[in-house]
């Protein structure tokens, strides 16, 4: 006598659907990549990416119940991981050029985490950790002066495209399930391009009031215009 | 994976709800029409010549009934089976309607319908959206700080990501259910092909639909996926195909869990839509055992006492008074004395029909098969329908969590509510208690846990009830895995006190383990026991016919 089954559909297991999980992962990476300008960057970034790539991979072959090849995989993909952060903090010649490309990195790693899942319970989690990490990454971009001004927009675009794919992933897997014979691809798509048309538009309009000639308005206008509407979002959430 | 635990809840006192609101398809057989326009009164399409419903509740959460089902129409005789229903759409004139705009009540459970149709929508904030405002804040911050107008504009991005959800309107679906079952009666072991199609039938897009199919809980699904996200155009349809493999009973359809999201996800709507649809695998009971215990009315249980009947009791030497009609004439041409024959009178039965569903019988001999629980629900919903359709009064009684109980009766709306009862109340529910489950993953037993004073105290309060609710000559069919010695005593006290106790117990124990063993040595034991001291017991093994393990103890008795 084991643990009793509420229905003969026990065998549901809520893991992040791999579409949203693969849009989500690509879109971290171009974040990842619009940040990463000198050459050296992109090669320890290409590498990390092989890395991430094998780790989402065979954490989910892990999850398949092909334990064993899968594990070995993710393992090997962190190993990857390892040594482009090692490359991340050795090879740009810059120190700004090293921190920039750090938190990418290791945001990145966390995503392809959450989505395998490595821990049911911390899926959500990883995934505002891993966005997180990612976004910090262009924000210190942003910071150091690492990026032009419509990479940069770009790049937090991307970054937070990449996390409503992640918890899209997270939600619809959670609720019905990524099994092979489950048709989730067209909710999955829909979600995805509603954000990534909305994330076109905003970063044509920013772009587009940007050439208008901002840099003539004083900053504290540009600030005070920009914290009301944070304020706005803000008592409209609550 | 407590989100998937929530939705199971959701799904049950959802189901519970739409169940209630869907169980007059099959109860009325006659067409009553909607006054509400906004309920069309056409009734579904019958597919291939079938049985055909077509459930919808309307705006005002009021049920209307438009179908032909009829009730002696085999299943076996059509191919398939199809029900519709439409999710009513609730909407500020919710309350009032409800009080003022009362259909013409066809039915007495009207009031609990009502009621339960405004619980059938639930709307959730996700809040996904809400980091982004502090994404937002920390790059404003960060241009501030490094005076990065380049940052400021990612903020701006960010600010517009949180607006997303403000712009966007939430979801109001309006979805209909349609499934096709084929074949609806089909044998043990069959293949049955499920075709659930969900159908926008609002004029909104819905963006992001979730639809979680209530497959019967005790039927394996074997091919496909009863789950599918998808989105919908006005008039968009979304068909689910997938196997179930036939077990023998009738199995109901549990309601359709639909998930709505607007396009940013910030709102999420839930509802239930309850397309009932059935399969029925060798359902049917040639017999149920009764102890030879009844009132003093007519019916067709066989008893011990002669008198009028069918089968031959004794032959007595004739009394002044008996009728000529049992007068043995053969007899009398042969030897010449004057005899009459008795036979065995016929009685009808008050039976309860008592469910344990203590959290220790929520038992499975794996993880994969349904548990004692639901074989003892489905046993009790076919004996409850043989003895029903017998004419005998019929109860319904529930030992465990929640106590619950239906006082014997008989005729057709008895039925419905007997039907009802067992497939709606919370007493009865099939998700298993979280105690249960956390017992078994510790493997501890959990008749630890049900053996503290105060459960104890409840179970036997419920049984005291039970005993003063019921008249003495009322028999008890106890359905019970016997899986600790908490089942055989109360086999044991309602047999003390005069109840004329019956146990089936399906066999849900395993020989694969050592444990498993052990709990089938104990089983026996208690089957055993429950024997010697005259308490006739059906082990059921629950892969076999129920039917055949009814027959084996009736031989048995004899």
């Amino acid at each position: 006598m084991t643990d009793p089954a509420p229905s003969a559909t026990a065998d549901f297991r809520p893991l992040p659907t791999v579409l949203s999980g693969a849009i989500a992962l690509v879109a971290a990476a171009v974040a990842a990549g619009l940040i990463a300008e000198t050459a050296a960057q992109r090669t320890v970034l290409a590498v990390a990416l092989v890395g991430v790539a094998a780790v989402a991979v065979g954490g989910r072959l892990w999850r398949l119940d092909h334990a064993v090849f899968g594990v070995v995989m993710a393992l090997c993909g962190t190993l990857v991981v390892a040594v482009a952060v090692g490359e991340a903090l050795s090879r740009p010649e810059t120190v700004v050029g090293r921190l920039e490309l750090l938190p990418a990195v290791l945001g990145l790693w966390t995503l392809a985490a959450a989505l395998v899942p490595v821990r049911f319970g911390r899926r959500r989690l990883l995934v505002d950790a891993g966005a997180a990490l990612v976004f910090l990454a262009v924000v210190t971009s942003g910071v150091v002066r690492g990026a032009s001004t419509p990479a940069l927009v770009g790049a937090g675009a991307a970054t937070i495209l990449a996390w409503d794919a992640a918890e899209n992933a997270v939600s619809i897997g959670g609720q019905v399930g990524s099994d092979p014979g489950t048709a989730t691809a067209r909710a999955e798509l829909v979600h995805a391009g509603a954000g990534g048309g909305l994330a076109v538009g905003a970063v044509a309009a920013v772009l587009g009031v940007s050439r208008l000639g901002i840099d003539g308005l004083p900053f504290a206008a540009l600030l005070a215009l920009l914290v009301a509407g944070v304020a706005l979002a803000l008592v409209a959430h609550g | 994976m407590p989100l998937l635990d929530s939705l199971r809840r959701a799904v049950g006192r959802v189901g519970s709800a739409a169940g209630d609101a869907g169980e007059r398809t099959d109860g009325n057989a006659v067409t009553s029409t909607a006054t509400d326009g906004r309920t069309p009164a056409d009734g579904g399409t019958p597919v291939g010549g079938g049985r055909s419903a077509d459930a919808r509740v309307s705006a005002d959460g009021r049920a209307v009934t438009n179908g032909t089902a009829t009730a002696d129409e085999s299943p076996a005789t059509n191919g398939h089976d199809t029900v519709e229903s439409s999710v009513p759409t609730v909407d500020g004139r919710l309350d009032t309607d409800l009080d003022t705009d009362d259909p013409a009540s066809t039915d007495p459970a009207a009031g609990a319908t009502e009621a339960a149709t405004a619980d059938d929508r639930t709307i959730r904030t996700t809040g996904r959206w809400r980091g982004v405002v502090g994404v937002a804040l920390l790059a404003v911050a960060a241009g501030v700080l490094a005076k990065r107008p380049s940052l400021l504009l990612v903020g701006a991005v960010a600010v517009v990501f949180a607006a997303y959800p403000l712009v966007t309107t939430p979801p109001d679906p309006d979805l209909s259910v349609r499934r096709t079952v084929d074949p609806a009666s089909p044998d043990d072991g069959d293949p049955v092909t499920v075709r659930t199609t969900v159908r926008n039938e609002g004029d909104r897009t819905v963006f992001d639909l979730r639809i979680v199919d209530g497959t019967p809980p005790m039927l394996p699904v074997t091919g496909g996926s009863p789950r599918a996200a998808t989105a919908l155009r006005p008039g968009g349809e979304a068909t689910l195909e997938y196997e179930l493999r036939a077990r023998p009973g009738r199995h109901r359809f549990q309601p359709t869990t639909l998930l709505c999201r607007n396009v940013s996800g910030s709102v999420e709507v839930e509802t239930a839509v309850a397309a009932r649809t059935t399969i029925e695998c060798a359902a049917r009971l040639p017999s149920v055992p009764l102890r030879a215990r009844s009132r003093h009315r007519t019916g067709p249980l066989v008893t011990d006492e002669g008198g009028s009947g069918l089968e031959f009791h004794s032959v007595a030497e004739y009394e002044w008074g008996d009728p000529a009609s049992r007068i043995d004439w053969r007899r009398f041409a042969r030897t010449g004395e004057l005899t009459s024959i008795a036979f065995r009178t016929e009685r009808l039965a008050d039976v309860v029909l008592c469910v344990d569903v203590r959290p220790a019988a929520f038992r499975a001999s794996d993880a994969a098969e349904p548990h004692a629980v639901a074989h003892a629900v489905d046993a009790a919903d076919r004996i409850g329908d043989t003895l029903l359709e017998a004419n005998h009064r019929v109860g319904l009684a529930a030992i465990g969590r929640d106590g619950s109980l239906l006082a014997p009766g008989n005729g057709p709306e008895h039925a419905d509510r007997f039907r009802n009862r067992l497939m709606t109340d919370p007493a009865f529910s099939l998700t298993p208690p979280s105690s249960a489950r956390t017992d078994s993953v510790d493997g501890s037993d959990p008749s630890g846990r049900i053996d503290s004073p105060e459960n104890t105290d409840s179970v036997d309060g419920q049984l005291s009830r039970l005993r003063t609710r019921i008249g003495s000559n009322t028999q008890v069919i106890l359905l019970t895995p016997l899986c600790d010695e908490e089942a055989h005593r109360i086999a044991r006290r309602l047999d003390g006190e005069g109840a004329a106790v019956t146990v089936v117990s399906p066999d849900v124990t395993t020989d694969r383990t050592a444990g498993g063993r052990l709990a089938r040595l104990e089983r026996e034991h208690r089957l055993t026991d429950l024997r010697n001291a005259g308490v006739p017991a059906v082990d059921w093994d629950p892969t076999e016919p129920l039917g055949a393990a009814l027959s084996a103890i009736e031989r048995w008795e004899r």
